[in-house]
């Protein structure tokens, strides 16, 4: 009996290291096809566009990245430093939207002026709920997917140019794509945040490295003044 | 029994050890193929021809180095324009990259994606590119892309005749690889030439040129050409595709194309509004909310000076 239980467990073992061998194996190829892929796309503007959306933390981790757009939630009422920080940083200047104070609900717009970023939105209002949040941002981009960035993390260089080989490789129109590797990332359809169903549609899952790195914190705010 | 259980008990340390440090040892190699990349890169810069993959310290990674070196040539064919070939060229034939990427690739091998990617990007010399003639038929998709890829690098002019042979409908992603492909741009005759063909990969190939601006034909002639292409009655696709061309030529206004939203698809109708144009041509096909979606998009929606 004992010998049968000794037995049932090692094959029970053996079967837990094989399934991770299989997926570090899996993950490798993967990663290492879409390295090679990402050398034959250009960054020419025609494929997918991307908007980056963080929550109460400065973009300092998307500067580096170049065509897409970068939104910036902020409460100004709660923090009010880091807003005033903001707008005096980018030179903000606020966007009205005549005859639609309403519907906005307390909901304020800044634009930057500043060139450092191709386009940047401060958005300034007291929702934070994900999903509201997310619906809201999109109906204020141009971009083709809304990408939220967690506080303290940093966007891979290069990780836009695999999702966009990825994505117009398939001719099916993804909703979304999850990637559960490293710091889980959710990658979202404006179509489909904007569709009034949001009904379920095709997922890409990312099986292969991570999307995010997680960067050390400025300690102060004088050091975000630096960047 | 107790021989068997001592072996189960090893083979399962084993197993597990294994599985332990695969993900590390993986995650080393992969930065040691980045490494490796950027110092070939320099080098050929530097160089020349006359660079060899260096193992070093790393000899039992000799197939990394390969490989690296292998990858930084395609990145330098992609990335340079009016570059000699030549001494790219010489370099995959001196260290015979290509006949041992080919050798892996017949294999099954598990980086066979990645490796079929990376063939398709080498210059490759007329003799690898009769090799890779086999793989016109294949049931695999990647292969096939990889012998297009391949005969456009290797050839000059003649695209319209080696789209004939390709059965199969050549996604975005592909048809933007294969205008990067055809880098030296393509010449006003074989446009029309892959008007005239009216194939669906040859008008949606036309529209993603002209979108790249790669088609050597003049700026006034674009709307002509998309005119032309809208003649040939395209795919709902290519009809997308030319909207997109449509926008980036910059002469969207003036073109009066009969282009409606259904075509454009929101995607296209926010691409307009990222140009800086008015959504008052869109406005009779927009519904109520589309209407105020994009109203309250093109007056938000500012690029940073």
């Amino acid at each position: 009996m004992l010998q049968c239980g000794l037995i049932v467990a090692f094959v029970a073992l053996m079967a837990f290291a094989v399934k991770r061998i299989v997926v570090a194996v899996g993950s490798y190829a993967e990663l290492r096809r879409a390295e090679v892929r990402s050398l034959g796309v250009d960054d020419d503007g025609l494929g997918e566009r991307f908007a980056v959306m963080v929550v109460d933390c400065e973009p300092a981790a998307t500067l580096f990245v170049c065509r897409c757009e970068v939104v910036v939630v902020v409460n100004s009422a709660a923090d009010k430093e880091f807003f005033a920080l903001m707008v005096e940083r980018f030179s903000a200047v606020e966007v009205r939207v005549v005859g639609e104070e309403e519907v906005l609900d307390g909901v304020r717009l800044y634009r930057a002026r500043s060139g450092e970023l191709e386009s940047l939105l401060i958005v300034d209002c007291k929702e934070r709920e994900r999903g509201r949040l997310s619906r809201m941002v999109a109906l204020f981009t141009t971009a083709d997917w809304l990408v939220e960035i967690p506080c303290g993390c940093s966007l891979i260089s290069g990780a836009f140019k695999l999702i966009d080989s990825l994505v117009g490789e398939s001719d099916c129109e993804y909703t979304s794509i999850h990637s559960l590797k490293g710091v889980p990332a959710r990658i979202y359809s404006v179509d489909w945040l904007l569709s009034a169903d949001r009904a379920a549609g095709r997922v890409l899952e990312l099986n292969f490295g991570l999307l995010y790195r997680v960067t050390p914190k400025p300690k102060s705010l004088n050091e975000i003044k630096g960047w | 029994m107790m021989i068997t259980l001592m072996l189960l008990a090893a083979a399962t340390l084993v197993l597990l050890f294994v599985g332990w440090r695969l993900p590390v040892w993986l995650e080393r190699r992969m930065v040691l193929s980045r490494r490796l990349f950027e110092l070939y890169l320099y080098r050929i810069l530097r160089r020349g021809e006359d660079v060899e993959p260096i193992y070093g310290r790393y000899f039992l990674c000799r197939k990394v180095a390969r490989r690296a070196l292998a990858m930084s040539v395609a990145y330098l064919e992609r990335l340079l324009v009016n570059l000699d070939k030549r001494e790219l060229r010489r370099i995959i034939v001196r260290w015979g990259l290509d006949r041992e990427i080919l050798h892996d690739i017949g294999d099954v091998g598990w980086c066979c994606g990645a490796m079929e990617s990376l063939i398709a990007l080498l210059p490759l010399s007329q003799k690898g590119v009769r090799e890779l003639s086999r793989y016109r038929s294949s049931r695999f998709r990647g292969r096939r892309r990889v012998w297009l890829l391949a005969t456009v690098r290797g050839r000059r002019g003649g695209v319209a005749k080696l789209l004939e042979r390709v059965d199969w409908r050549l996604s975005r992603y592909e048809l933007r690889e294969l205008a990067a492909a055809i880098k030296g741009g393509i010449s006003k005759r074989e446009t029309l030439s892959l008007i005239e063909s009216g194939r669906e990969n040859c008008l949606a190939l036309v529209a993603v040129l002209l979108m790249q601006k790669s088609s050597l034909i003049g700026d006034g002639e674009v709307v002509g050409a998309l005119k032309m292409v809208n003649g040939k009655e395209p795919s709902a696709r290519c009809r997308r595709l030319l909207c997109e061309a449509l926008v980036r030529s910059e002469s969207f206004g003036e073109s009066k194309l009969d282009f409606s939203v259904a075509d454009m698809g929101l995607r296209g109708v926010r691409l307009a509004v990222r140009s800086g144009y008015s959504i008052g041509p869109f406005r009779g096909s927009l519904t109520q909310w589309q209407l105020h979606y994009f109203e309250r998009l093109s007056a938000t929606f500012k690029i940073a000076l």
